[in-house]
């Protein structure tokens, strides 16, 4: 079914590094932070892309060099045919217009010397200025689009004079989604939009994002690190490990057959709501940590950490291969090709010999 | 603005800053003596009906010399803040807010600036171009640029990577946008209190010329200009050396009084948020 709906945006081998400088006057440049380093994947209209990872394998630089906060460093990002990565100024304002982004922390994310009011009609007001809206909107017709937004997002609208300040949590996430929705935009990048929330409210505002979603049709990316939230809310999700996505799959699938090591450990980790089932949970406990992204790796990232390495994995990266039915996995162990029985040696050898070969 | 006067700093500044103004406003309105009227069978008269202040060694009116001079001294501090503002805010903004090369080109001009003893620019400048109110003008703002824009250079390197700043620019703001409107709204409080306070700096640092003699020249008055003149005359009539010098107190206090009492309330509603 999903073959059928439209391919929104497309993103091919994103790499965003962030210099590291020796700072002083020479200021030399002796090393990059790979954050994103090559990531492709596609969205569909309609649907909703959840993206796992633990904290700094790059989920939320992703978002933001797809909407352009960084530029990326290469790669390329396309929203209707426009690569937004070379996009000029105007047009990438006009495309923003239908990428929003709602952001993680709703304390500081909100400018807390606005008012609400000035707040979410701050797109408007912007927009409008530049004469980008579909047709000029008077000062009263931004003032009722506010009075609405507030209302479709389960806000009072007398509350339109306050400060961020003077809110709760849910209710300032809340003010970000309208602001969000200012502007009628096509898709929506969710940088982990309940993670700083109550558990309570965190399924108030996944509710509403999923009404939202149903009435405006509205695509969105949403990123988390709660898998149960990831499952509740995304038809498709991709995990990221270290500035890489290691698997990507539909939801239902990826939840059944997690086929990567790195996203079957992570699966094992999240509790079952069920004592019986949970007394009997098998973890699988990861050893180590993250290793730090500043080096380039000569093989797999997850190779370190892994309970199932090979000595192949050590000194080859593994390509992206497709198990059908849209699951696709980045993982040796689910080439034709069975290494498990190549020896340290061996493996090495043929890193050098294709090194070589490049050379 | 209640904040502003529930604090004890920002109301007593305001007290006498309010008292100069209403002198000052008053020599617009109504100058008992004209300045330079010289009687010199009533010099150093004493404080009377005729003469509320008394008068000066030429028999000149205390109280009318200094509600001009004090005019000079607010107008002269003004203009250097409004100079040492518009120039060294955009300098310390556009800094701050873009960083890199830019930023290291502008930090060490300014650093220059800052190492440049204020004093001595002014020396030079006035010896070089004579003492007119304009040289003083130029040389003060000269040497009040660097706090503008250290104050501004710090408030923009705060806010530019701030999640709410990252926001407004994925909704499409121009980088003019979000300088003007969103992150000035965040340190214009600051700069307040550095406007507060260079405009007491540049109105002692007025004196300070004035009293050396390179500063606003006789016979127009002037507040550090009358404190030297009067110092001959310190035991036969120390009000001639103390009225004028209480009047600069005053001024120099009440700046100071009001920046801090403009930064304590910066802080809470900083704190408040």
């Amino acid at each position: 079914m999903s073959n059928e709906k439209k391919t929104l945006l497309v993103v091919k081998d994103l790499k965003q590094h962030f210099p590291i400088k020796t700072g002083g006057l020479l200021n030399k440049k002796i090393g990059a932070i790979r954050a994103v380093d090559g990531i492709s994947f596609e969205v569909k209209e309609g649907e909703t892309l959840g993206i796992v990872g633990e904290s700094g394998c790059g989920k939320s630089t992703t978002v933001r060099s797809i909407a352009q906060l960084y530029r990326p460093t290469s790669g390329d990002v396309i929203f209707e045919g426009l690569n937004l990565c070379e996009a000029k100024e105007k047009e990438l304002v006009l495309a923003r217009r239908n990428i929003q982004m709602i952001f993680q922390d709703p304390y500081a994310s909100l400018d807390p010397r606005m008012t609400v009011r000035s707040i979410i009609s701050e797109p408007l007001v912007v927009f409008n200025k530049r004469g980008l809206l579909d047709k000029k909107l008077t000062k009263l017709e931004i003032e009722e689009e506010v009075e609405r937004l507030m209302e479709r997002v389960g806000l009072n609208k007398a509350f339109k004079n306050r400060y961020p300040h003077e809110f709760s949590g849910g209710q300032r996430q809340r003010i970000g989604i309208a602001r969000a929705l200012a502007l009628n935009p096509r898709i929506i990048l969710a940088d982990e939009p309940v993670s700083a929330l109550d558990v309570s409210i965190q399924a108030q505002i996944l509710n509403l994002l999923n009404e939202l979603q149903k009435e405006l049709n509205l695509t969105y990316i949403f990123i988390a690190h709660d898998l149960a939230v990831i499952q509740h809310i995304s038809t498709r999700v991709a995990v990221m490990y270290l500035g890489k996505i290691v698997e990507l799959a539909d939801s239902a699938d990826l939840y059944d057959n997690p086929a990567h090591p790195y996203t079957q450990a992570l699966l094992s980790a999240a509790p079952i709501p069920d004592p019986e089932i949970e007394r009997k949970r098998q973890r699988i406990i990861l050893t180590g940590d993250v290793p730090s992204p500043d080096k380039i790796q000569p093989g797999c990232y997850f190779q370190a950490r892994c309970p199932k390495r090979m000595p192949w994995c050590t000194c080859h990266v593994p390509p992206t291969f497709d198990l059908g039915n849209n699951h696709k996995v980045a993982c040796w162990l689910y080439d034709e090709k069975d290494y498990s029985k190549i020896s340290k040696e061996e493996a090495q050898a043929d890193a050098d010999k294709n090194k070589t070969e490049v050379k | 603005m209640k904040k502003y006067f529930k604090n004890k700093s920002f109301l007593f500044g305001f007290i006498f800053l309010t008292f100069i103004l209403l002198i000052v406003i008053w020599g617009y309105i109504n100058l008992p003596y004209d300045i330079n009227e010289v009687n010199i069978k009533d010099k150093l008269a004493p404080f009377s009906k005729e003469h509320i202040l008394g008068t000066d060694h030429l028999g000149r009116d205390i109280l009318s010399r200094i509600m001009i001079g004090s005019r000079l001294s607010i107008s002269i501090g003004f203009y250097v803040v409004l100079f040492g503002f518009l120039i060294g805010v955009p300098i310390g903004a556009i800094s701050g807010y873009f960083g890199g090369f830019i930023d290291e080109i502008i930090k060490k001009i300014i650093d220059t600036l800052m190492a440049f003893p204020g004093v001595l620019i002014a020396l030079m400048l006035i010896a070089v171009f004579g003492s007119t109110s304009t040289n003083i003008i130029i040389a003060l703002t000269i040497m009040s640029i660097p706090r503008f824009s250290r104050i501004a250079r710090g408030g923009y390197y705060t806010y530019r990577e701030s999640p709410f700043i990252l926001a407004t620019k994925a909704r499409g703001a121009s980088t003019f946008r979000i300088m003007i409107i969103h992150i000035f709204n965040h340190v214009y409080g600051d700069l307040l209190v550095t406007a507060s306070l260079t405009f007491a700096s540049a109105v002692l640092s007025e004196a300070g010329l004035s009293y050396l003699g390179l500063g606003i020249q006789p016979p127009n008055p002037s507040l550090g200009k009358m404190v030297s003149d009067s110092q001959a005359y310190i035991l036969q009539k120390p009000s001639y050396v103390i009225v004028p010098a209480l009047f600069i107190i005053i001024v120099v206090m009440g700046f100071n009084l009001l920046g801090d009492g403009i930064n304590k309330v910066v802080e809470e509603e900083r704190e408040n948020e």
